[in-house]
């Protein structure tokens, strides 16, 4: 495992994404239901899968290419779906506040 | 008649207790004593143990100009009695929104808005089933 500039980004991005899989999980107290604890679930289920990704990157170079592009297209997916839980639960709070 | 209103005793309403100038009835003179500016409607009620009608015996003596609402006292009872709600149906959830309600400032308009933006706090972080049961309690606490 080569010490080049591509291993310190993936590094960087796996301890970028414990400290959210923390966030996430000790914000879970402080919202334990309602519109945002329905969504909250399901996006510490999210950041955890994303957590366990990222924590592939290092091997990247041993994994046989067919399982590389499954894992890679399954981060983008489940990327999108995070991006979109997210925009809605925005939608919704602004909605509630300006009621 | 809100149950949590607060009354208190007028200038009249003091001189009357030591003067009898007005020829006050019985009741009418039971209810004044009781009236101290701190017990409840619901309160003067429960101490009267029904032996007078004192929302009657209330408007009378507003209307005699014996006592007037202590609107700072009512506040604070209904903010008691919201606090109570609150945390009769959120249970330990409560307390994210009893501070707002217990820093309300002193006046009817604000802890309404406390209330409301009590309720679209519980809808987003705790259960928008208990936000409609909590409103529904405030509304009955707050109907003047």
């Amino acid at each position: 495992m080569e010490l080049d500039i591509t291993f310190v980004i993936s590094m960087a991005s796996i301890l970028v994404m414990v400290y959210c899989l923390y966030l996430v999980t000790s914000l879970k107290h402080n919202v334990p239901g309602g519109i945002i604890g329905k969504k909250w679930n399901f996006l510490i289920g999210l950041v955890v899968f994303f957590t366990l990704g990222y924590a592939t990157l290092p091997f990247f170079g041993a994994i046989p290419e067919s399982v590389l592009r499954l894992i890679v297209s399954g981060i983008f997916f489940f990327g999108a779906v995070y991006v979109l839980i997210t925009v809605n639960l925005i939608y919704r709070i602004i909605k509630e506040l300006s009621e | 008649m809100n149950q949590l209103t607060v009354y208190k005793k007028s200038v009249k309403g003091e001189e009357e207790i030591s003067t009898r100038n007005d020829g006050l009835s019985r009741d009418l003179r039971s209810t004044l004593i009781c009236v101290d500016g701190k017990s409840s409607v619901a309160k003067i009620i429960d101490a009267s143990q029904g032996l007078m009608n004192v929302p009657q015996c209330l408007e009378e003596l507003v209307e005699k100009g014996h006592v007037v609402v202590d609107e700072k006292a009512t506040i604070e009872t209904m903010k008691s009695e919201l606090i109570v709600a609150a945390h009769q149906i959120l249970g330990a959830d409560a307390e994210k929104i009893t501070g707002k309600i217990r820093c309300t400032h002193e006046t009817r308009e604000s802890l309404d808005a406390a209330v409301h933006s009590c309720k679209k706090l519980v809808r987003l972080v705790i259960d928008e089933k208990k936000a409609e049961a909590l409103m529904s309690k405030c509304s009955e606490i707050l109907t003047p």
